[in-house]
């Protein structure tokens, strides 16, 4: 095992702008994600979870360079992504792929399944022409699909075989780091527990590090080794995925687990309910960005940012009343 | 006050759509019945036609190319598809209202909404300006929109998701309608706001005695919300039981394989990691085979599965389609 992480974000700022003054200035932001630190492992399954408009894609496009941070760096084996010269960054980016939410606008229509899943070749022009179609059938056959679905166009495939395809081209180059970004919201539940249980035996057998980009905390809880808690652009909680579903130690992790719907009657615990929305990021709130929500809070709250600090063994919490 | 028979009733429904690949059946006989203060759950996977189902009771088909071929929708002890267009009307959005998925493309963008609850309160209600005034935000105060009064006077855009969700809420409950049937009401929203929006229905229910018709593929919320149960696979009901006998005694293959499927979050994680599957897809509704529909996909598969299966009784309220419970 390595001791460099495969990925290290270091204070990672990404913000939009929003409005531009009379001289092109920028004068509103949207500060999508402000201020992250983080560490991938190799070989693990980090997790992102939050509420839409937490940041969470856009720091997934940011660890694949997809999006120019507005600060902060991100480290890729140890290498600022930053160094690289465009053409370098091309060929950095066969190690580092992304599988979308969305398979139906996420493959070209107009592209046979052998000419999308084989393009990555072409791109880093890796292998004789001969031996692409060959790959390619062997990749169909990794993720399930068949020999003459190669032909075939997306418009053909139901979402499942879809997102299929979509896994088959990221795994072409043998990627290292492989970002997912909710890849099984947009499917039905049956097909869904399938490609779980597709990209859980890919990962053992292509030793694919993951980081999952996903609302959903009980499919979260299912496929994680370390879990991610954002709220508005930043990490309130992270820890090892056992420790933070059975212990959770920031108020919102809290709200966010017992908000789930338990099938189970008897096993449901007591239901905390938010008040309010999600503020917007455009002007987050003063202080702790979870406190005028927060059934915890106290002054000091609403005074000074709480930052992100060990309070255990690899759990990591913004809050200064932790539970 | 408990009638003889219930709010509603459907019986035998055949819901069809007449499309240049053939003939989709999407509604395929289905039955149930519903009592006010009540709460059906639908449950199933995309294309089953549990949201054809919700469409057919209000007649909002597109007729053509959809068909409503079989069967009665009996309401308060009329079959509304009997009714005329014009009947339908006074009963759509008064005695029976309907929560969509999506709050964003089902309010109307160019008008504030306090017009559009307003628009229901002229129609069905013939109240004055003043007082329509008044209830709207009386309505909107009931659903915990923050502000009502200030509130109404904006537009759909200008409000988040739960929000919108509040408003349209507000709108279905503006005439006391005996049923309403919100189809995946939460599906938008994040688990949070889902939280709220899933307790202020509770809430609303306890308060008004409506009867709800509640769609959606999450049988999370249906174990939250749902007194029975009705689980759908291509076209018919394959499972209808209590809540609680549903999730602790499921009895169709589909229904069991449909709740071993999802990530537990209240179990402890198993080694492998891996989930229990429905194998293989669900099948065209172009293109049903004869017999249990199910059959493809069932790990129980018999020869008798090529004759369609009638409803088993495992007890007075639990019913399943499937020959494996025959007596």
């Amino acid at each position: 095992m390595n001791v460099e992480p495969l990925v290290r974000i270091d204070r990672l700022k990404k913000h939009y702008p929003l409005r531009w003054s009379f001289f092109g200035r920028a004068i509103a932001h949207v500060n999508a994600v402000d201020g992250i630190s983080l560490t991938v492992n190799r070989g693990e399954t980090l997790s992102v979870v939050g509420e839409s408009g937490c940041g969470k894609t856009t720091l997934g496009r940011c660890i694949l360079n997809l999006e120019e941070p507005t600060d902060g760096v991100i480290y890729f084996e140890g290498r600022n992504l930053k160094a690289y010269q465009p053409a370098k960054m091309r060929q950095m980016r066969r190690h580092m792929q992304m599988i979308f939410q969305d398979p139906y606008s996420s493959l070209n229509p107009r592209k046979t399944v052998s000419r999308i899943v084989g393009d990555a070749f072409d791109i880093h022009d890796m292998l004789p022409k001969k031996e692409r179609y060959r790959r390619v059938l062997e990749l169909l056959d990794i993720v399930g699909l068949r020999k003459e679905h190669a032909q075939r166009y997306p418009h053909e495939f139901s979402g499942g075989q879809r997102q299929r395809i979509g896994i088959a081209r990221a795994l072409a180059l043998n990627p290292k780091l492989v970002v997912a970004d909710e890849p099984v919201s947009a499917l039905d539940v049956s097909i869904q527990a399938q490609i779980l249980n597709l990209l859980i035996d890919l990962q053992s057998q292509f030793e694919l590090t993951y980081v999952f980009i996903s609302h959903d905390l009980s499919v979260v809880r299912h496929i994680s080794d370390r879990v991610a808690v954002m709220y508005l652009g930043k990490i309130v909680e992270l820890g090892n995925c056992r420790d933070l579903f059975s212990q959770p130690l920031h108020p919102y992790t809290e709200a966010l687990i017992s908000a789930i719907p338990i099938a189970d009657r008897k096993k449901r615990g007591r239901r905390i309910i938010l008040a309010g929305d999600v503020p917007s990021p455009l002007n987050p709130p003063q202080g702790c960005r979870f406190h005028p929500r927060c059934r915890y809070r106290q002054s000091r709250c609403a005074g000074k940012e709480p930052q992100l600090r060990e309070v255990n063994t690899d759990r990591w919490t913004a809050c200064y009343y932790p539970l | 006050m408990k009638t003889e028979t219930p709010l509603l009733q459907v019986e035998d429904l055949h819901t069809v759509f007449y499309t240049d690949a053939g003939v989709v059946k999407a509604v395929n006989g289905v039955e149930f019945a519903l009592d006010q203060k009540q709460i059906l759950g639908l449950v199933g996977e995309s294309g089953c036609g549990k949201t054809v189902t919700g469409l057919s009771i209000l007649g909002l088909i597109p007729q053509p190319p959809g068909r409503i071929e079989r069967g009665h929708i009996v309401f308060e002890g009329t079959d509304l598809l009997t009714f005329s267009e014009k009947d339908m009307r006074s009963i759509r959005g008064n005695r029976i209202a309907m929560i969509f998925q999506e709050p964003m493309t089902s309010l109307n963008p160019i008008f504030t909404v306090g017009y559009q609850i307003r628009e229901v309160l002229h129609i069905h209600r013939r109240v004055s300006k003043q007082e329509a005034k008044g209830l709207t935000v009386e309505m909107l105060q009931n659903v915990g929109l923050p502000d009502p009064a200030k509130r109404m006077h904006e537009y759909p855009h200008q409000m988040s998701g739960g929000m919108r969700q509040r408003v349209m809420i507000a709108m279905a409950l503006c005439c006391s309608p005996r049923l309403i049937i919100a189809d995946e009401p939460t599906t938008a929203l994040d688990v949070t706001i889902q939280a709220q929006i899933l307790e202020l229905i509770h809430r609303l229910k306890e308060n008004t005695g409506t009867a709800i018709l509640l769609i959606t593929h999450d049988l999370g919320v249906i174990a939250e919300m749902a007194d029975t149960v009705a689980v759908m696979y291509t076209g018919s009901i394959v499972e209808h039981a209590p809540c609680d006998d549903l999730f602790d005694t499921p009895c169709h293959p589909y229904t069991l394989g449909l709740i071993h499927s999802i990530p537990k979050i209240d179990q402890p994680l198993s080694e492998t990691k891996r989930l229990q599957t429905i194998a293989g897809v669900v099948p065209s509704l172009l293109d049903l085979p004869a017999g249990c529909s199910f059959q493809e996909r069932c790990i129980h598969v018999t020869t008798k599965c090529r004759l369609n299966p009638p409803f088993f009784y495992v007890s007075d309220t639990h019913r399943v389609r499937c020959w494996l419970h025959e007596r």
